[in-house]
C-alpha cells in the first residue's frame, strides 16, 4: 500500500506543472463582474490536465469513507450524499479518459486535498490557464479553433461536441503554461467564493472573499458558447451543484527552493 | 372541463388573494407531456413536395419552430442540439407586417409545422403521464428586472449578461442596472441556476412542471390558460410567419409583467403564455424513468421550460409551449417565477 501510495504522488507529479510566479493581469473590462487588475501569483503547481473519471474513481473508493481531507462542510454533505452522484452519473457515459463531472465543490476539494493539494485560487487559475492576461482565450483571441465548446457552427466548427479526453489537445490551444482544456471541455471549480466586486484591486495571490453562498466555476464547458469559455469569465455555481458539465483540476503548494524555475515562462 | 370553460366564459378570473406577489394553487392532478399525439401522416407527404418545391418567400416560408429547432431528445449529457444557442432571437430583423392577431395561419404552413412537431415529440416524450400536485403558492408574474436587482445587490450575484453580440444593446445589464425603462419587464438572460439562486434567496424555489401546469393551465389543460380559443391580444407572442418578432401586441420583444390582463390564468397568474419562458425546476427527460410522480429531479442537462416567449407563435400546436432549454444556456427569452409549498 505504501508503495502503491508513493507510485501514485510520483504520477501525480509528473501531471503537474510548476508555475514560477509572477505578475499578470486578471479580469477583463468586458466581463460585468471581472475589472483587470495587475496581481501577483507566487510560485506554485498545478495539474496539467482536468481530473479524469479514471484517476477520480481510483481515489472514490476509499475517498468517502476517509475523513481527513474533508472540510468539515464537505464531510457533512458527504454524509448526506454517501458516495456523491455515483460512478454512473460521474462517467456520464464517457470513457475514462474523459473528465470526471457530477462532482461538487466539495468532492473536488477532499480529492485534492487527498493529493496534497487543494483547488487552485480563482487568481492561480486564470494565470495558470492564461498566461499574462494579454489574451481573452489561452491561445489567444482567435475563435476559429477547434475547441470542445460550443460554437454554433459559426466558423465552421461541427456544432455540437461532447467532452473530449483529458489528455488531448493540440499544442498550439494549449495554455501558454502547457494546460490543456482550460477553455471549454468542462467548468472547472476554484477555491474561491464568487462576489461580484470580488476582483476589485491589485492583489498579491488573492483568495476572494471571506465567505460567500456560491464557488466560482472558470472556463467554461463544452456546451459553453465561447464568451463563457472566455479567461476572465467567472460563473458563480453553489458548492453543491451536480453538473454534467463540471469537473476540476487540482493544484498543490511549491515544493521546490525559492529561484529555481521549472515551469514555461508566459509568454510575452 | 365544462365549469372550468364556464369560469373561463365570464372573462378573466378576478386575482383573488395575492399574497406577497403569490397566488394560491389548489392541489389537483395534471397530465404532463404531449397534450395530443397529432401525428398527420398527410403533412409528411406535404413536406416532401414541399422541400422538393419549397414555398415562395412571399409567403413567408419559415415554417420551423421560432426558438429551439428541431434539437435531440434531451435527458443525458449528450450533444447540445444545434438550435440551443442559435435559437437566440436574431439581434435585427424586421418587426413584421401582417403580424398574426386573430388571423389564421397559411393553411399549408400550419400542417407543415403540426408534422414538424410531432417528429420532435416522437423522440422526446411519447407518453402523458398523470402528476399529482399539492397546493402550493406562484408568483403572480414573472420575475421582474427590479425585484432582480435587489437580489444582485443584497448578494454580490452575478448580472445577466452575456460578452456576445446578440445580447449587447438593451439586454446585457449595465452593472447591476436594467435597460432604462424595462423595471416591470420579466428578467431574462438568466440560466436556471441564476433562476434557483434568485428564488433560494426569497425563500422560495422554482415550481415543478406539474405545478407550473396547473397553475397555468388547472387540471383540465384547456388550450390557453383563458380557455380553448386563440386570442392574439391575450398574451405577447412571436409569429411562424416572418423572424420570429411581433408587435401586432403592442410589443416586440419582452412587455411589462401583467400587460394581459385578458389572459391571465385561473388563479390569476399573469403571463403564464407568452412574454417569456419559464424556467421551471425539472430536468427534461427521454422517458419518466427517472421521475417520481413527473418530478424529475435528478441532474441532466436539459431543463423543462414552460409557456413560450414574445418569439413564440403558439398558434400551430398551444402545447408547443412546453419546450426544454440547456440549463446553463442564458437566453434573451428565458425568465422565470418562483413558487412555494407554504403560504407566503
Amino acid at each position: 500500500m505504501g508503495c502503491f501510495v508513493m507510485l501514485w504522488s510520483i504520477l501525480l507529479t509528473l501531471g503537474s506543472v510548476r508555475l514560477p510566479g509572477g505578475g499578470f493581469r486578471q479580469g477583463n473590462a468586458r466581463e460585468p463582474d471581472a475589472p483587470a487588475r495587475q496581481v501577483q501569483i507566487r510560485p506554485f503547481r498545478i495539474d496539467r490536465t482536468e481530473v479524469s473519471i479514471s484517476t477520480f474513481e481510483a481515489w472514490a473508493e476509499l475517498g468517502y469513507q476517509v475523513r481527513d481531507p474533508w472540510s468539515a462542510e464537505g464531510w457533512a454533505w458527504a454524509q448526506e450524499h454517501p458516495g456523491g452522484a455515483g460512478p454512473e452519473l460521474r462517467a456520464a457515459g464517457r470513457e475514462p479518459t474523459h473528465p470526471v463531472v457530477a462532482v461538487t465543490w466539495y468532492e473536488a476539494e477532499a480529492y485534492c486535498r487527498a493529493q496534497g493539494g487543494g483547488l487552485p485560487t480563482e487568481a492561480q487559475w486564470e494565470y495558470a490557464a492564461c498566461g499574462d492576461g494579454s489574451r481573452r482565450y489561452p491561445w489567444g483571441d482567435s475563435e476559429d479553433v477547434d475547441v470542445a465548446w460550443y460554437s454554433y457552427g459559426k466558423h465552421g466548427q461541427v456544432p455540437g461536441v461532447d467532452t473530449w479526453p483529458v489528455d488531448q489537445q493540440r499544442p498550439e490551444l494549449r495554455s501558454p503554461h502547457g494546460l490543456l482544456h482550460t477553455a471549454g471541455n468542462v467548468w472547472e471549480w476554484t477555491a474561491d467564493w464568487y462576489h461580484r466586486d470580488g476582483t476589485q484591486g491589485d492583489a498579491v495571490d488573492p483568495t476572494g472573499p471571506s465567505e460567500g453562498t456560491w464557488r466560482v466555476l472558470k472556463g467554461g464547458s463544452y456546451t459553453s458558447l465561447p464568451s463563457y469559455c472566455a479567461c476572465a469569465h467567472r460563473e458563480p455555481a453553489e458548492p453543491d451543484r451536480v453538473a454534467f458539465t463540471t469537473g476540476f483540476r487540482c493544484a498543490y503548494p511549491d515544493d521546490q527552493p525559492t529561484g529555481e524555475q521549472v515551469g514555461e515562462e508566459p509568454s510575452p | 372541463m365544462i365549469s372550468l370553460l364556464l369560469a373561463c366564459s365570464s372573462g378573466h378570473p378576478p386575482a383573488d388573494e395575492v399574497i406577497d406577489g403569490m397566488v394560491a394553487v389548489p392541489a389537483g392532478t395534471v397530465v404532463l407531456g404531449p397534450r395530443w399525439l397529432q401525428a398527420v401522416e398527410g403533412a409528411r407527404s406535404f413536406i416532401e413536395a414541399r422541400d422538393a418545391d419549397p414555398v415562395p418567400s412571399a409567403e413567408g416560408g419559415h415554417a420551423g419552430p421560432p426558438t429551439g429547432g428541431p434539437g435531440q431528445p434531451p435527458g443525458g449529457p449528450g450533444q447540445p442540439p444545434p438550435g440551443d444557442h442559435a435559437g437566440q432571437p436574431p439581434p435585427g430583423g424586421p418587426g413584421g407586417p401582417g403580424g398574426p392577431g386573430d388571423q389564421p395561419l397559411h393553411p399549408e404552413r400550419m400542417e407543415a409545422r403540426t408534422w414538424k412537431r410531432w417528429e420532435i415529440r416522437d423522440g422526446m416524450q411519447p407518453e402523458p403521464r398523470e402528476a399529482a400536485v399539492q397546493a402550493f403558492w406562484i408568483d403572480r408574474t414573472e420575475v421582474t428586472r427590479r425585484a432582480y436587482k435587489d437580489f444582485l445587490e443584497a448578494t454580490g450575484y452575478r448580472p445577466p449578461y452575456i460578452d456576445e453580440e446578440w445580447s449587447e444593446a438593451d439586454w446585457n445589464w449595465s452593472g447591476v442596472d436594467y435597460a432604462p425603462g424595462t423595471a416591470a419587464h420579466p428578467v431574462v438572460l438568466t440560466s436556471w441556476y441564476d433562476a434557483r439562486a434568485y428564488c433560494a434567496w426569497r425563500g422560495r424555489r422554482l415550481p415543478t412542471e406539474a405545478e407550473w401546469q396547473m397553475a397555468a393551465l388547472g387540471p383540465e389543460r384547456p388550450s390557453w390558460p383563458w380557455g380553448e380559443d386563440y386570442a392574439g391580444d391575450r398574451l405577447n407572442h412571436g409569429t411562424v410567419d416572418v423572424e420570429g418578432f411581433d408587435d401586432s401586441d403592442g410589443f416586440r420583444t419582452t412587455a411589462p409583467v401583467g400587460s394581459f390582463p385578458e389572459g391571465r390564468s385561473w388563479v390569476g397568474a399573469e403571463d403564464m403564455f407568452g412574454n417569456a419562458w419559464e424556467w421551471t425546476e425539472d430536468g427534461r427527460v427521454e422517458s419518466w424513468d427517472l421521475a417520481e410522480d413527473g418530478h424529475v429531479g435528478q441532474p441532466t442537462l436539459y431543463m423543462a421550460v414552460r409557456g413560450g416567449s414574445y418569439f413564440t407563435d403558439l398558434r400551430p400546436d398551444p402545447a408547443d409551449e412546453r419546450h426544454h432549454f440547456m440549463g446553463e444556456v442564458r437566453r434573451k427569452t428565458s425568465g422565470f417565477r418562483c413558487a412555494s409549498s407554504t403560504r407566503p
